[in-house]
């Protein structure tokens, strides 16, 4: 515990050195500021339905950005070799480094809050959806950043890192529009409900109109510890 | 001896085809400097790293200070203290917060932290980059960072990977000083491929090449058992002919060549270049003392008397090429 907590700490703070991250933080913030002033205003209503439902494709970025360098920088460097050499066990070194990563990514998700501010102030907003979607947020970014971080660990090339989780995770938020999974199912109904199953945007439409099911919190939950489970096995897998 | 610190039982390590550690059995005992040597490629970062428990073996065991490094991990990781090639560190940290995480992960704590931060700060002399960025260091800095971080938590064992390469000859030197210092009251497992830095810091050194082991010993001892004679050179004037005789009649006198420097009248004096080797596993300078006193006892003169030394290179690459063939 004590280990985790201390590269945690790390971890979250090399955030703050990182260049690249800040980048993608800004340009998170800037384009999911820029698309919500544009569009909710537009629509005149104090709700934030529409801005859950694009954040998803936002993620997309911010994450795969992010999480790119959480073990392909320490592989290319070296310095995996000195955290995994400490008496650490892989399970504490990926848990820190996935939690710290984490707490940078809630960090920008929290910069999205002047959001439900400016509605407070404007209108009144019903807050069970607003409190439902900031929730669905926080877990789909817990498991698009499985994911990011176990793409990290499979190569010591950020830049493939960060194709790999891009590709999946578009792949993933694309599998729930309707006409994708749809057409496969009327080919093949069990593999279609699979593809609709699998997608983060079927789950998190739920969330965004204020409804959290557990099924949907499941899903997420199970998907992000698979993918650290997986992480853990390419941690443990130089050996 | 001391007992063991380190015991390294038929460890092999394969990658793919490549047999990159073959069956090595070695010790390394508590307060000895032990350096491992070999070219590149011979297997001595993966011997390391199968210590330190990074990577796992194929077969074989191996045990640090009594923990064995697949049944009790974290524990032998515990009693080491590592520094891999290159000394990898995190540039965006600085020494300071890098010290402290070290510290933090190793479970110091308090007053007992703050100490051995100020140890290894004063002894590896870091003061003046205390609050620097890693990023901006020299290579030898950073070196001494790595070094900083590997007896943190004051451990029994240092383990250093190359821990003089790249750096420049100054470097070079301060990096020795500071190992022989760690050494007096640690043990130390370091590897090299070069072989001025055994003689020069190593009490003992294992010598393997393509995975394999190809000696043990002190470096002495290796130099004794890979050279054969000891060789002394020395231009005498004297008869040629009447010099040639006498030296071969040295107590542990071997081949004896003669040359006379000048054109030598009959019988006359003149200087001559002579080479004597000496038996095996004597020491070259009692041949010495012996050409000295022939040479006083006839009246001659002496203008130069010199040991050929065998240095560790030539072992090194005796040894290497009798593991080639």
């Amino acid at each position: 515990m004590r280990a985790t907590w201390v590269i945690f700490k790390r971890e979250f703070g090399a955030y703050f050195n990182s260049t690249i991250a800040y980048v993608f933080a800004i340009v998170f913030f800037l384009t999911v500021g820029g698309v919500y002033v544009l569009f909710m205003f537009r629509e005149g209503k104090a709700d934030m339905r529409l801005f859950f439902e694009l954040l998803p494709w936002f993620f997309i970025w911010l994450v795969s950005g992010v999480s790119m360098r959480l073990w392909a920088e320490e592989k290319k460097v070296g310095t995996q070799e000195v955290l995994l050499t400490l008496p650490v066990t892989s399970l504490q070194a990926v848990m820190g480094k996935y939690l710290g990563a984490l707490a940078f990514m809630l960090l920008c998700l929290a910069l999205t809050f002047p959001f439900p501010l400016s509605l407070y102030l404007l209108g009144t907003p019903d807050w069970g959806p607003i409190i439902g979607g900031y929730l669905a947020a926080v877990l789909v970014l817990a498991m698009f950043l499985a994911i990011g971080a176990f793409f990290s660990s499979v190569t010591q090339n950020q830049i493939v890192a960060f194709i790999l989780t891009a590709l999946v995770l578009a792949l993933l938020s694309l599998a729930g529009i309707p006409p994708v999974y749809s057409n496969i199912m009327a080919i093949q109904r069990e593999v279609g409900e699979f593809v609709r199953w699998v997608a983060v945007t079927y789950h998190f439409g739920n969330i965004a109109r204020g409804i959290v099911d557990s099924r949907d919190v499941i899903y997420a939950l199970s998907l992000a510890a698979f993918f650290l489970y997986l992480n853990v096995a390419m941690v443990e897998g130089r050996r | 001896m001391a007992e063991a610190m380190v015991t390294v039982e038929n460890l092999r390590k394969t990658f793919g085809n490549v047999v990159a550690v073959d069956s090595i059995s070695f010790k390394v005992h508590r307060g000895e400097i032990l350096g491992l040597l070999g070219p590149n490629g011979a297997g001595k970062t993966t011997t390391m790293r199968i210590l330190t428990c990074y990577i796992a073996p194929d077969s074989g065991t191996a045990k640090v200070a009594g923990a064995d490094i697949t049944d009790d991990p974290l524990e032998v990781k515990r009693h080491i203290g590592y520094l891999p090639e290159n000394a990898p560190v995190y540039t965006e940290m600085s020494v300071k917060e890098y010290l402290r995480f070290m510290a933090d992960v190793r479970g110091c704590k308090g007053s007992a932290r703050k100490e051995r931060i100020e140890w290894v700060v004063e002894h590896c002399g870091l003061q003046p980059k205390y609050l620097a960025t890693i990023g901006t260091l020299s290579k030898g800095y950073r070196q001494r960072v790595g070094l900083a971080q590997a007896m943190i938590h004051d451990p029994d064992l240092l383990i250093l990977d190359e821990p003089t390469s790249g750096l420049d000859p100054r470097q070079i030197i301060e990096i020795r000083d500071l190992i022989r210092e760690i050494g007096k009251t640690k043990t130390v497992f370091l590897s090299t491929h070069i072989m001025q830095e055994v003689e020069a810091i190593c009490s003992r050194s294992v010598i393997i090449h393509k995975g394999k082991l190809v000696a043990d010993g002190k470096p002495d001892e290796l130099r004794t058992a890979a050279a054969g004679a000891s060789r002394v050179v020395a231009r005498i004037k004297a008869p040629p002919e009447e010099l040639r005789g006498e030296l071969g009649r040295l107590q542990g006198a071997g081949e004896v060549s003669v040359e006379a420097a000048e054109g030598a009248a009959a019988g006359g004096a003149v200087w001559c270049d002579c080479r004597i080797s000496f038996q095996k596993g004597m020491d070259p300078e009692e041949g010495g003392e012996r050409i000295f006193a022939l040479v006083r006892d006839r009246g001659w003169s002496l203008r130069r008397l010199q040991f050929e030394r065998i240095s560790m290179e030539d072992v090194f690459l005796q040894l290497t090429r009798e593991g080639a063939a």
